[in-house]
Formats: structure tokens, C-alpha cells, sequence
């Protein structure tokens, strides 16, 4: 089974909203299960019931209870622990298949799920960057940093519903380069309030590089914004041309960002 | 001697430097000014004389210097795995 995935062997079918009202996940379930309703809970705001794939990108991704390796997978190491509840999660994409193993961990599934998204961010122009996003007017601000660099300390200040994430936002450049974010499926500490997800304009980005007694923000010139920003990107793929794609998508954001005198500070 | 890069790296130049990702180990180069003019002459398969050439062409050098400091780049180039021969 190399890319193509039999629709006949499984009676869950659910749509995951990747990019708004353009890119998808259909998840393939063959069993009935509490970790289905998690799902369907956990990620409400971007489960669509009904959906036309002829009028959208799609990639399909199947959960699969039954360990089987595949032929794409059969060379590698795969640490089976007896006892354990694993899942399966193949990816497909470009006619290659990506398995994934974790346990049956809404955790482990959590993070399995960052990968996968960020993947398919990566060949439509888009990551997902370490960052708070917050809503502000009709755009939004990123406070972008590592692990304990502020970014769930800052988001507290705001009502859960003007926030993206405390974690990590998902950016993309559209073909009028403008850069857009919307609410990411992804957070830490500051649960985000939903409501209707939609694209807004990213206006600034600032960089978090620690706390200090003396509040100081620097302007940056692009070459040091690009690095800040690469370091900040969440997923990197090993592929040469997602890399690429990744690495244009971060100049468009400097490039957009300078232009338009949005600027990007060091905070 | 030319040089091929390896087909696993993706790059973007900003500015006057060049920035490549490494997507086998995920290591993150930076190249300066000086680098990334040799760095575009070896993405058009130029040869070490021409690349000598474009050099002098851009920077106050001496010949030797030039050349020097090209064959010391490449060998730095060659152990990081960012080009290879191209025979």
C-alpha cells in the first residue's frame, strides 16, 4: 500500500481543516473508539462534517490500531512494546506513504499530528512558527520564542478569545504575498476559545530573547530576522524540496514584513 | 575542477550572504559575503580558474591570495559534505 488508501476498508471518515476552507486531513478510522470521540472533541473547531474533496487539497491519513509494516517502513527500526496500545498513522503525499507509530496517547497523537501539519504547511507556502498569536484590530501580532521564552506568560494577559496559540501558529504566504495566520489547533498552557476559524493578516513579529528589568525593543535588519525566524520554524523537513519551500516561505515573511513597514523587533 | 552541490541541501540568499540548510543532519551554514559569490559561481558549474576570475572581479585581492583562500573554502566545503567532485 504505497499512496493509495482504500476507502471501503474503513467506516470512520472524518475531515480536519488544515488551511482555511482550502487545505484538509481526511483521517480514516476503522474502529469505533474512545480516542475517535477525543479526537473529534479535542479538535472540534477543525473537524468538518461535510466536505466536497473534489474543490480542495486533501491528504489522507489513516489510524490504524492493527501494527502492520508496510514496504516503506520494513527497512527501519520500529520499537514494538508488548502490552501497549499502539496506533498507526500512515501519511500520504506525493505518492509516498509516511508511517508514524505512538501510543494510543492523546499527548503522543498531539504531537504526531504538529508533524503531519507541518508537513503539508511546507508545500502550501506555509509553518508553523514558535510563537503567541494575538488578535489585534482585523490583524495579528506574534511574539515569537523558543520554550520559556514568555509566550504563555504574555498570552495570559489576553481573553482566550483573542488568542491564535501560546504555542505555535500556523503562517502562510498567499499568492498576493501577504502573509496570513489564523487559530492554531495547537497550544500549551492558555486553552483557545474557537468561535469561527478565518484567515487574518500577521502585522508584526516581534522575537522574545528573554526577560529583562529593562524593557528594551530593536529593530532588526533581515538577515538577522531570517535566521531568528528559521530557528523558530517547528518543523524542518528532512526533505530537500519541503526544505526549499519552507526556506522561500521565511523570505517571503521578512521580505513582506519590511516592505510594508511592518517591522520585525527583537523585544 | 568543478564542483557539484549536494542535492540534499536547500538554500536562500539574503542580502550579500547565503544561508543552507543541511536537510540530512538539519545543521544551519551561513555563508559571508566572499562565500556566497563563490557559492553562486559553483551553483553555474564554474571552474576553479573562473571562479578565481569572478574574485578578483569583486574584491580588492592578490591572485595568490585569491587562490589560496579558495582552495582552503573548498576543502572547508568538501569535509561539511556541501559539494562534492564533479569529474
Amino acid at each position: 500500500m504505497v499512496g493509495k488508501i482504500k476507502e471501503c476498508y474503513y467506516n470512520n471518515r472524518i475531515f480536519f481543516e488544515i488551511i482555511p476552507k482550502s487545505v484538509y486531513f481526511v483521517f480514516y478510522l476503522n474502529y469505533h473508539s474512545k480516542f475517535l470521540s477525543y479526537i473529534k472533541n479535542r479538535y472540534k473547531a477543525f473537524v468538518v462534517e461535510n466536505l466536497s474533496l473534489s474543490r480542495v487539497s486533501y491528504y489522507n491519513v489513516v489510524l490504524n490500531e492493527k501494527i502492520s509494516i508496510c514496504e516503506e517502513c520494513k527497512d527501519k527500526e520500529i520499537l514494538v512494546i508488548p502490552n501497549f496500545e499502539f496506533i498507526k498513522i500512515c501519511f500520504s503525499l506525493d505518492k509516498k506513504l509516511f508511517c508514524f507509530f505512538c501510543y494510543k496517547n492523546k499527548y503522543l497523537f498531539d504531537s504526531v499530528l504538529r508533524v503531519i501539519y507541518s508537513i503539508v504547511l511546507s508545500k502550501h507556502r506555509g509553518f508553523l512558527l514558535h510563537s503567541a498569536g494575538i488578535i489585534e484590530k482585523n490583524g495579528c501580532l506574534f511574539y515569537v520564542g523558543p520554550t520559556n521564552s514568555g509566550k504563555s506568560t504574555l498570552a495570559k494577559n489576553f481573553s482566550p478569545k483573542y488568542i491564535l496559540s501560546d504555542e505555535l501558529c500556523p503562517v502562510v504566504v498567499n499568492k498576493n504575498n501577504q502573509v496570513l495566520c489564523w487559530k492554531s489547533p495547537f497550544y500549551s498552557e492558555v486553552k483557545v476559545e474557537y468561535g469561527f476559524i478565518n484567515f487574518l493578516k500577521l502585522k508584526k513579529i516581534y522575537f522574545l530573547l528573554g526577560f529583562s528589568e529593562n524593557k528594551k525593543i530593536l529593530k532588526l535588519d533581515k538577515k538577522e530576522a531570517f535566521l531568528l525566524l528559521l530557528k523558530n520554524i517547528f518543523w524542518i523537513p528532512k526533505n530537500q524540496k519541503l526544505t526549499q519551500n519552507v526556506l522561500t516561505t521565511a523570505y517571503k515573511v521578512i521580505k513582506y514584513s519590511t516592505q510594508n513597514k511592518l517591522f520585525l523587533e527583537v523585544l | 575542477m568543478k564542483y557539484k552541490i549536494n542535492p540534499q541541501l536547500a538554500f536562500r540568499k539574503i542580502g550579500k550572504e547565503t544561508f543552507i540548510v543541511d536537510t540530512k543532519n538539519s545543521y544551519l551554514h551561513k555563508l559571508n559575503e566572499v562565500g556566497s559569490l563563490i557559492w553562486d559561481c559553483m551553483k553555474l558549474g564554474l571552474s576553479e580558474k573562473k571562479i578565481i576570475e569572478k574574485i578578483l572581479e569583486n574584491f580588492d585581492v592578490e591572485y595568490d591570495t585569491a587562490k589560496k583562500d579558495l582552495k582552503e573554502f573548498i576543502e572547508e566545503l568538501k569535509e561539511k559534505n556541501i559539494i562534492v567532485n564533479d569529474e
